[in-house]
């Protein structure tokens, strides 16, 4: 029993730790996106939206194969370790950081960055100064929505990183194992640990967003 | 003295303006739609343009047959648009520094600008909490005070009830008698250009109609638009 307790807890903790290096991973990339994307009035504009989406609705067994395919071919290779499921996690996460962080930026008034520009201060200061912080509460929000839905990863990530006990055994596919062997006692608990920090993160995005709401 | 010569494609018409002016006050006046937040935003630099030539006192702005185009940072244009945008999450007194750089002249100008728009008394509040004549007045203080060659100012008294007007309007002439730099004023309204303007341009239909005295301009009823 103990020794059960102590290879929850590394599951646990090792899918933490992924799904925090996966948003690390996403969080400038997703941010950059986001405004990007939130700015840009160019021809190709809905088709870029629809390729950043894809993941969302793509079955992520599909997302997997593409990254093996692309992981394999890297020199070094990271297949079926934790980094391979830190860039599972980090490729089915990213739309949702760009879509939260997306509606923060698309509901700033753009002539307020254009007056700071005109006050003299360049692009950079006034993403920094201005945009940024108008925005933080989507971000944030944007970012424990991935972060969430980085804790439950599955599909890509067993294809590109196996499930490895201590290296890329993550929660849910721990869960997936103890089924597999009939544990449904312990797969039950492993849920249970899941639904509470699915239930932290939304919660908690919930939250920040109903307060940004009242704010304005 | 600004010079202009554009061609901006807006929807549904091309805007076409060669024009200059130099007087302190000038008012752009033209019915809604007629394109004046459009060249507003195009002499601040904030909107890409295909054709034309603009200077300020000698300086290039824009300049498309030499691939000239300041950006807006550095035409030391001051800009107040619509309902004043104020930064919403920094304080009055922010706002008034923000393009304040520490050690730079425009510091001192400061506490004088504060002053002539009476805005001691409101440094500390924020944005949300202040009415649309005070949000005016400090989006007026916030562009002096990075002390602008031309301040543009887009309709400042749109929205506001008439007793706000008139408690705003002292200070718009306060600014004009000051000398401080010259503005260029949009409107649509009568009263206001009469009032304010040294000199008129008259915008219509994407094209300068006409430009002189506003008592000249004015008087004759074919171009009143909102009385």
């Amino acid at each position: 029993m103990t020794h059960q307790v102590a290879n929850e807890i590394v599951a646990l903790a090792l899918t933490l730790r992924i799904a925090a290096c996966a948003i690390v991973l996403i969080l400038p990339f997703g941010i950059l996106a986001a405004y990007g994307l939130s700015r840009y009035r160019g021809p190709g504009k809905s088709l870029i939206e629809t390729l950043l989406a894809l993941p969302l609705v793509l079955p992520p067994v599909a997302i997997g194969l593409i990254l093996l395919e692309l992981l394999s071919r890297s020199t070094s290779s990271i297949l079926f370790t934790w980094k391979s499921a830190v860039i599972a996690t980090a490729a089915m996460s990213f739309p949702l950081l760009v879509r939260g962080a997306r509606s923060a930026f698309d509901a700033i008034d753009p002539r307020l960055a254009d007056v700071a520009r005109t006050l003299g201060r360049g692009p950079l200061y006034v993403f920094w100064r201005v945009t940024l912080p108008l925005a933080w509460r989507g971000v944030v929000g944007g970012l424990l929505t991935a972060f969430a839905r980085a804790l439950g990863e599955f599909g890509a990530t067993i294809v590109v990183a196996g499930s490895i006990p201590g290296e890329t055994r993550t929660l849910s596919l721990a869960i997936f194992q103890h089924i597999e062997a009939g544990r449904d006692a312990a797969a039950m608990r492993l849920v249970g640990l899941s639904l509470a920090c699915a239930f932290l993160c939304l919660w908690s995005t919930e939250r920040l967003l109903l307060r940004s709401k009242r704010g304005r | 003295m600004i010079e202009i010569d554009l061609d901006l494609a807006l929807e549904p018409f091309t805007l076409q303006v060669n024009v200059s002016f130099a007087s302190q006050a000038t008012v752009l006046f033209g019915p809604s739609g007629a394109g004046k937040t459009s060249l507003l935003e195009t002499i601040a630099g904030l909107r890409p343009t295909v054709r034309g030539r603009i200077s300020l006192q000698g300086t290039v702005l824009f300049d498309s047959s030499r691939r000239v185009f300041l950006p807006p940072e550095q035409r030391r244009i001051g800009y107040v648009p619509q309902e004043a945008a104020l930064f919403p999450h920094l304080s009055v007194l922010e706002n008034l520094q923000f393009g304040v750089s520490n050690g730079s002249s425009p510091l001192r100008v400061l506490p004088e600008l504060i002053d002539l728009l009476d805005l001691g008394s409101l440094l500390e509040r924020a944005p949300a909490t202040l009415s649309g004549g005070e949000c005016m007045r400090v989006a007026l203080g916030r562009a002096l005070a990075t002390s602008p060659r031309l301040l543009l100012l887009d309709e400042p008294l749109r929205g506001l009830d008439v007793e706000r007007k008139q408690r705003i309007v002292p200070y718009l002439l306060r600014l004009r008698e000051a000398g401080r730099c010259p503005f260029l004023y949009v409107t649509h309204n009568h009263r206001e250009a009469i009032l304010l303007g040294h000199e008129v341009v008259l915008l219509t239909s994407g094209k300068i109609a006409a430009q002189g005295k506003p008592a000249d301009l004015l008087s004759t009823k074919q171009y009143s638009f909102d009385l």
